[in-house]
This record gives structure tokens, sequence and C-alpha cells, in this order.
């Protein structure tokens, strides 16, 4: 059966490849032909024109797309900053206004502490020991009739030893300060213009004063 | 070599390599159309879109020799004539199968192969279209029940039948000679 199927094959093929078909004008189907190529390449132009078209159109809404995004983003994005430098202005404002106000303070308050540093007696004025000082450490003192002075430092705020400036406050100063800034005071005599008998009877009662009291330090000048 | 260079210019579109190659092949190119198709408007619409497919095809068309373009070229022609069967929904119905032997040799010898074309051309078109696939293009029952989309068993049956008629055929062919 191969054999005769072989042959039939061969006879069949051989004759397809060496003779012409019968009634079928070649030239003719090679115009026909001709024409279907034509058709077909006009039409592959029009589908590739039309492809570009379509890639121009979508490249086109694409960036028209990007770009309305990108300005509506930014638009939000400008409004954003606006609205936050806005707010930071204002806040800026506020701030310059409150320094103002502090800076208002501070001239208040510098001002206030020249006129209490003009005021503040970092040499306490003269003290007439004798209808000055009451307490009884110091009531020792005042029977020693001293028309001198005594120089008095106490390291207490300025503020609060301006309040108590007047002599005759000095010790309740003195008492109220140390139970805040807990520092000794010191006392200076100066008694240029005692005798020194005197003198000497002060130095001693002060000595005395300090000792039983321990508040504070009397130097002899 | 010629028809790689005849090839390239066509695949490039060159209208005169095309007619060269066109003038070549067309009428062994009709001559398997028409084995399949039995008017010759048919098998020459099957020509023309045929050689349409390889041209935009032969770009991508790798050969070594002529007869591997030859029987791509006939490939094609092949599948646009059974896709124009399938159109025509063709029945295929499974007979039983005889053993049937192929003609006598002597009435082999009397035959031309024109003859024996003609024969083949006549054979109804659902036999027509197995015998030439099996026994003159080569392809396996199981491929042509594949391309047809029918069973092997059909093909084999068809087969059968289409041989049967074939021998009838020529013994009547012999005889009137």
């Amino acid at each position: 059966m191969q054999n005769k199927d072989k042959w039939l094959k061969k006879q069949v093929l051989e004759y397809e490849m060496q003779s012409s078909v019968e009634g079928w004008n070649k030239s003719e189907a090679w115009n026909r032909m001709e024409m279907y190529l034509e058709s077909s390449r006009n039409l592959e132009r029009a589908h590739r024109l039309r492809r570009r078209l379509r890639l121009a159109v979508a490249v086109i809404v694409g960036l028209m797309m990007i770009g309305g995004g990108l300005f509506v983003y930014m638009r939000g994005t400008i409004s954003q900053l606006n609205q936050q430098l806005y707010t930071q202005n204002k806040g800026l404002e506020s701030l310059h206004q409150d320094l103002a106000k502090s800076d208002q303070k501070m001239k208040e308050m510098s001002a206030q502490m020249q006129a209490m540093e003009s005021q503040l007696p970092r040499v306490v004025e003269r003290v007439k020991w004798k209808t000055k000082i009451k307490t009884d450490t110091i009531v020792k003192l005042k029977r020693v009739t001293l028309v001198d002075t005594i120089r008095v430092e106490v390291p207490v705020s300025e503020a609060y030893w301006a309040q108590h400036e007047k002599a005759d406050e000095t010790h309740e100063a003195i008492s109220e300060a140390e139970t805040k800034v807990k520092e000794r005071y010191t006392f200076e005599l100066n008694s240029n213009r005692q005798s020194d008998k005197k003198k000497k009877i002060i130095i001693e009662k002060l000595l005395s004063a300090q000792k039983s009291t321990g508040r504070f330090t009397v130097l002899n000048k | 070599m010629l028809l790689k260079k005849l090839l390239k210019q066509a695949a490039k579109g060159n209208r005169l390599a095309q007619k060269s190659l066109f003038d070549q092949y067309a009428h062994g190119m009709m001559h398997v159309c028409l084995r399949y198709m039995r008017r010759i408007e048919v098998a020459e619409d099957c020509l023309m879109t045929g050689f349409m497919k390889a041209f935009s095809n032969l770009g991508s068309l790798q050969i070594k020799k002529e007869s591997d373009f030859k029987r791509w070229l006939v490939t094609i022609m092949i599948n646009e004539c059974l896709m124009q069967l399938r159109k025509k929904e063709i029945e295929y119905t499974s007979i039983e199968q005889a053993a049937t032997p192929f003609v006598k040799n002597e009435i082999e010898d009397g035959l031309a192969a024109k003859d024996i074309h003609k024969q083949i051309s006549l054979l109804p078109e659902g036999y027509r279209t197995i015998f030439n696939l099996y026994v003159i293009d080569g392809y396996s029952h199981q491929e042509i029940a594949h391309k047809l989309g029918i069973n092997i068993g059909t093909s084999k049956s068809q087969l059968a039948r289409a041989r049967k008629i074939l021998q009838e055929k020529f013994i009547d062919y012999a005889e009137q000679r």
C-alpha cells in the first residue's frame, strides 16, 4: 500500500510542478493579485495611519491628563503653601506682638531695675543704731550710743532689698532675707570718728552679738 | 542564492520580486489548490490568499534550500483550502473500514499523471480532502484529525473509501481506453 501511495504521490507532485493549469490564465491572476496586494498595502497604510493617529491621540490625552494633574497638584500645593505661609505669618505676627509685649515688659523691668539700682543701697545708708535696730541681738548695740555709721552689706535679692531700702527696716529685711538666702550678712563697722575706747566697746559688743547669733561678721577697719 | 535574494526583495514589498515568485510557483500551487477545491475560481481565491499571506510572512521565513520554500508555500495553500472547506462545513462520516487494495499494476501503467490528478479532483469533497492530505501531502491520520476536527477513525475510514472510489474510477477509465 505504501509503495502505491508513494508512486501516486510522485505522479501527482511531478505533474503539479511540471504542467500548467488548463483554462487558467496566470497573467490575469497576477493582475488580480497585484490589485489585491495594492489594496492590501493601502489598507495596511490606512491601519498604520489609524494606529499612529490613535497613538498620537492617546499621547495627547495622556499629556493633557498629566498636565491637568500637575496643574491641580501644583495649585493644591501652592494653595496649601499659601495657607501655611498665612498661618505662619499670623503666628509670626502674634510672636512679634508677644515679643513687643515682652520687650515692653523688659523695658519696663529694665527701667524699674535701673530705678531700683539707682536706689539700691549696696552701701546701706548710714544707720543710726540708736533709733534703728530693735531685735534682741542688736539691742545690745542699741545701748551703745553710737552716732557713727555702720555699713551693712546684705547679699539678698535686689528687688527684695529695694522694698526694704530704708535703714530702719534693715533688721527686718535681714531676718527675712536670711530665711531665703541663708547666707551670712556682713556688718562693717566704720567708726573712724569714734574714740578707740568706744570703738573697742562697739567691736566687743558686735563680736559678742556675732558669737551669740552667728549671723554676721564684724570687720574692724 | 537567487531565491534568497528574491525572497528578501519580495519581503520588502518589491513588486517585481513578488511577480517573479508568483510566476515561478503559481501553476504548481494552483494545482495544489485544485486538488482540494474543485472549482477553479475558489481554487484561485485560495491561491491569492495563500500568496498574500506568504508575501506578508516572508520576512520571518528561514530557508536553506528551494524545496523548503516550496514545502512552506504548499502548506500555506493547503491550510487556505482547508479553511475554505471548513467554511462549507463538510460532514465527515465514519464509514466501516474495508481493506481496499489499490489499483492494479497494469492499470497504473496505463494511467497518465494528468488523469490521476483529474480522477483525484473528481472525488467527493470529504474523501478528496483526506486522500490529498494523507497520500499526496503526507499528513498522518492524527494530524488530519486535528486539522479537520474529526476522529482518527473517521479519517481512516474516509481514506479507505476514497481509495475504493479511486480504484473503481481508474478501472472504468482504463476500460474506456
